[in-house]
């Protein structure tokens, strides 16, 4: 029991990043905690409200307990889809398998170890959603003293379940497909698959609003009911917990209790079979170790020019990297499929917005104006959420030296770095402006105008973001996902981005003729772009002279 | 031809890595630099290759000012770096097309060198896929391969053989006589005293950022007589 608790809490400061904490740590890593208190508050909030006027319907027609139900269904589901996630990080892809095998430890030792460490993140993880279930439960129903004993225990163990379903399913893929084994197929899964799930949940909320209270009632006891039935297939102990929770049976909840301890020991006999044999040689990334056709190799060592190769070797290490994929590039493409979810959703059921739409003479000078506002807003914001230039040096790393020793300006690196942030910004602008032009019906003149106003914009935002990364990299990191998602300096063009944006709307008001307001932009624009190009040239040596 | 005189560095104002170091390096030669950690040699090589400015001090790579003509004087030189774990998302052939392109080599020579080097450290069958997958002996073999691609008439090597299985080190050290045959110079840091012994036609030896030593191996020895490079090395070292 020693050697487990030992491991588990090794296991556990490692994987939360807790071994660092003796370090000096900056002002922004000590407010981290209470930012993401207060950012979740509404979040929390918004769950509470929802029992709560669920509660209203439900507690009249004394179906109550059918809250508690969903809850600990939604809990299980969510569990469950986050587990497909968390087990292969943690029990496959955390590197520290084959040390922990040479030291004298029981097989069972470690996989309990690694069992318990889930099971605290996923306690983490739901937590959002049981508080504010439960308190509003128990604010509005004022249950028996009982109910809250059971709950305790029921909460405790019935994670485990939807938990260890999920590990055995990863354990078997990966013993049954050794393709499986990699980080790189997995992190490319993991964060697209959470992307999608962030969507649905986008669209799922926008589609709820309307609801009236009698389809709120079905709904909610349908959906108990369906999503129990088949949740009670696949997590056998979900009726008695609920059962347990709802009557406050104890039979129920040794039930539940026994259903849990078979689950564990189940898992521990399993991964005695197929874990170690597979855990151990994970790799990386996928590798087949055969020559080049010569096809392909006379097509892969053609030359080019040193900027565009520069370019492209920063393009193909960004799709290439799951969390720069996913970060600087997914972002600019998915950005505009959740506007159009929630403005669709939205306009779905407002026949007068529709109307509105159709109403806009797109042709009429003072509309145009707004077009190209619009144009180079979205220029500015596209250009600022892909956050390429502005994580391009501190994506280097330690590697950073690499750009002082070869035989290439650094003008020219940069610039490099910069083309590759305006490439994907060229994209994001196009897939933003194509759609939302032709669903307001937009002519083909202003769409281009507006695309040029983009262009522009992003320009000036893309090199603002190279002149930031060069002034203050973010060089010193382990993991890949630091520089881009741990980064200070992408405040440095989302927010001017976000106020240039909105300011954009504000100054056509200014101008008594629109085409004035469009000189004006393309002029403005433009100075400001030849201003960066300037700063960014003189800016290059002495950052990389400090560097 | 290196020509390093009165180099010196200090970090943060306070700790000084290098102390008015000079060296000249004649082509020819293959010079092992040999000092214990935190002697100076990263420092002293970083310099040399433009990735740190001295405080004070110059350094001419075939007569071309680092500091005053960068891109000239990074022409002259290719280096291995101690860490081998550069871009590990291209594959092989990429990372050698991109240096390729970077040192504007031509494609008949870029295929050539290729070839011959692939084959040379058996690579052939490593080079579709991506470096992330490779060894660490591998990442350094392409790492290599991606300096002798631009054929280089100055070769800078930060503890080139760690890592290298003894195939790979021996064509590695087979190379470096050829390409010191030929004229080029060749200058590694190494802990290895046995390499320095059998490779170098002259030894530097640094401690706390001062040259102790420069000079022959035949030199070093002179009046050591029967004591192994080693303890000449420690006997050295410890009088700084």
């Amino acid at each position: 029991m020693r050697s487990f608790w030992a491991l588990f809490v090794a296991t556990l400061k490692n994987t939360l990043s807790l071994v660092e904490s003796s370090k000096k740590k900056s002002i922004w890593t000590r407010l981290l905690p209470a930012f993401l208190v207060v950012a979740f508050i509404p979040t929390l909030f918004s769950f509470y409200a929802l029992a709560e006027e669920a509660l209203k319907l439900l507690i009249p027609i004394q179906q109550s307990g059918v809250i508690l139900g969903l809850m600990l269904t939604a809990m299980s589901l969510m569990i469950f889809f986050l587990a497909i996630f968390l087990i292969p990080a943690v029990f496959y892809f955390s590197k520290d398998v084959e040390i922990l095998l040479s030291l004298p430890l029981k097989a069972h030792t470690i996989v309990a170890a690694k069992l318990g460490v889930s099971l605290i993140y996923e306690y983490l993880s739901v937590i959002m959603i049981g508080f504010p279930i439960l308190a509003a439960y128990i604010i509005n129903v004022r249950p028996e003293p009982m109910f809250y004993v059971i709950t305790l225990v029921v909460l405790i163990f019935a994670p485990l379940i939807p938990l260890i379903l999920a590990g055995l399913i990863v354990m078997v893929v990966m013993a049954v497909i050794p393709k499986a084994r990699n980080r790189d197929l997995f992190n490319y899964l993991s964060g697209f698959v959470a992307l999608a799930f962030a969507i649905g949940i986008n669209a799922a909320i926008g589609s709820i609003v309307t609801i009236d209270s009698q389809s709120m009632i079905d709904m909610l006891v349908k959906g108990n009911n369906s999503l129990t039935s088949i949740f009670g297939y696949l997590i056998p102990s979900i009726p008695f917990a609920i059962k347990a929770m709802v009557e406050l049976s104890i039979v129920n909840l040794g039930i539940t209790l026994l259903i849990a301890a078979g689950f564990v020991g189940v898992f521990l006999v399993v991964s005695d079979l197929v874990y170690f044999s597979t855990a151990v040689g994970v790799n990386e990334t996928g590798a087949s170790r055969k020559a080049l056709k010569s096809k392909d190799y006379a097509k892969m060592t053609l030359s080019s020019n040193p900027v565009i190769t520069y370019t492209i070797k920063e393009l193909k290490i960004m799709i290439r990297t799951p969390i720069y994929l996913l970060n600087n590039i997914a972002t600019v493409f998915l950005m505009p499929i959740i506007m159009m979810i929630s403005i669709l959703g939205g306009v779905g059921s407002q026949d007068e917005v529709i109307v509105m739409i159709n109403s806009i003479p797109w042709d009429d000078p003072d509309v145009l104006a707004y077009v190209l506002a619009a144009g180079a807003a979205i220029g500015l914001f596209m250009s600022a959420i892909n956050m390429i230039t502005v994580s391009a040096i501190s994506r280097e790393g330690a590697h950073v030296y690499f750009m002082k020793y070869i035989p290439m300006s650094y003008f020219n690196q940069i610039q490099a770095k910069v083309y590759s942030g305006l490439i994907i910004s060229f994209f994001g602008i196009l897939f933003m402006l194509i759609p939302f032009g032709v669903l307001l019906g937009i002519p083909p003149f202003s769409l281009f105008l507006a695309f040029l106003a983009a262009i522009l914009s992003g320009l000036l935002i893309n090199y603002i973001g190279i002149i930031v990364d060069m002034i203050h990299p973010k060089l010193v990191w382990e993991q890949e996902a630091v520089p881009v998602k741990q980064n200070i300096n992408s405040a440095f063009t989302l927010i001017p981005a976000m106020g240039l944006g909105a300011g954009l709307f504000f100054s056509v008001g200014w101008f008594d003729q629109p085409m004035w307001f469009a000189f004006t932009l393309f002029i403005t624009f433009f100075i400001l772009d030849v201003f960066a190009i300037i700063i960014a040239k003189k800016t290059c040596k002495v950052a990389f002279d400090q560097m | 031809m290196i020509e390093i005189k009165s180099v010196s560095k200090t970090y943060s104002g306070k700790v000084k890595a290098v102390n008015d170091l000079s060296l000249i390096i004649q082509p020819g030669e293959i010079i092992g630099f040999i000092g214990p950690n935190g002697a100076g040699k990263t420092t002293t090589i970083k310099m040399m290759t433009g990735i740190l400015r001295p405080d004070s001090g110059t350094i001419t790579l075939n007569g071309i000012n680092i500091q005053e003509r960068p891109l000239e004087a990074k022409r002259q030189f290719g280096y291995v770096s101690d860490n081998p774990d550069l871009f590990l998302r291209l594959k092989g052939i990429e990372y050698l097309n991109f240096m390729a392109d970077i040192y504007d080599v031509p494609v008949a020579d870029r295929r050539v060198r290729i070839d011959k080097f692939a084959a040379m450290f058996e690579m052939t069958s490593a080079l579709s896929d991506k470096i992330l997958s490779y060894s660490h002996g591998m990442r350094q073999k392409i790492i290599l391969m991606g300096v002798l691609i631009h054929d280089p008439s100055i070769w800078i090597l930060d503890e080139p053989l760690t890592g290298l299985d003894p195939q790979s080190a021996f064509s590695l050290k087979e190379i470096m006589k050829v390409q010191a045959s030929l004229g080029k110079t060749v200058f590694f840091s190494t802990h290895v005293l046995e390499v320095a012994e059998k490779l170098c036609t002259k030894v530097a030896i640094i401690n706390k950022g001062q040259i102790l030593f420069y000079g022959t191996l035949e030199e070093l020895k002179k009046g050591n007589a029967g004591k192994s490079l080693e303890d000449i090395f420690l006997e050295v070292t410890s009088h700084a």
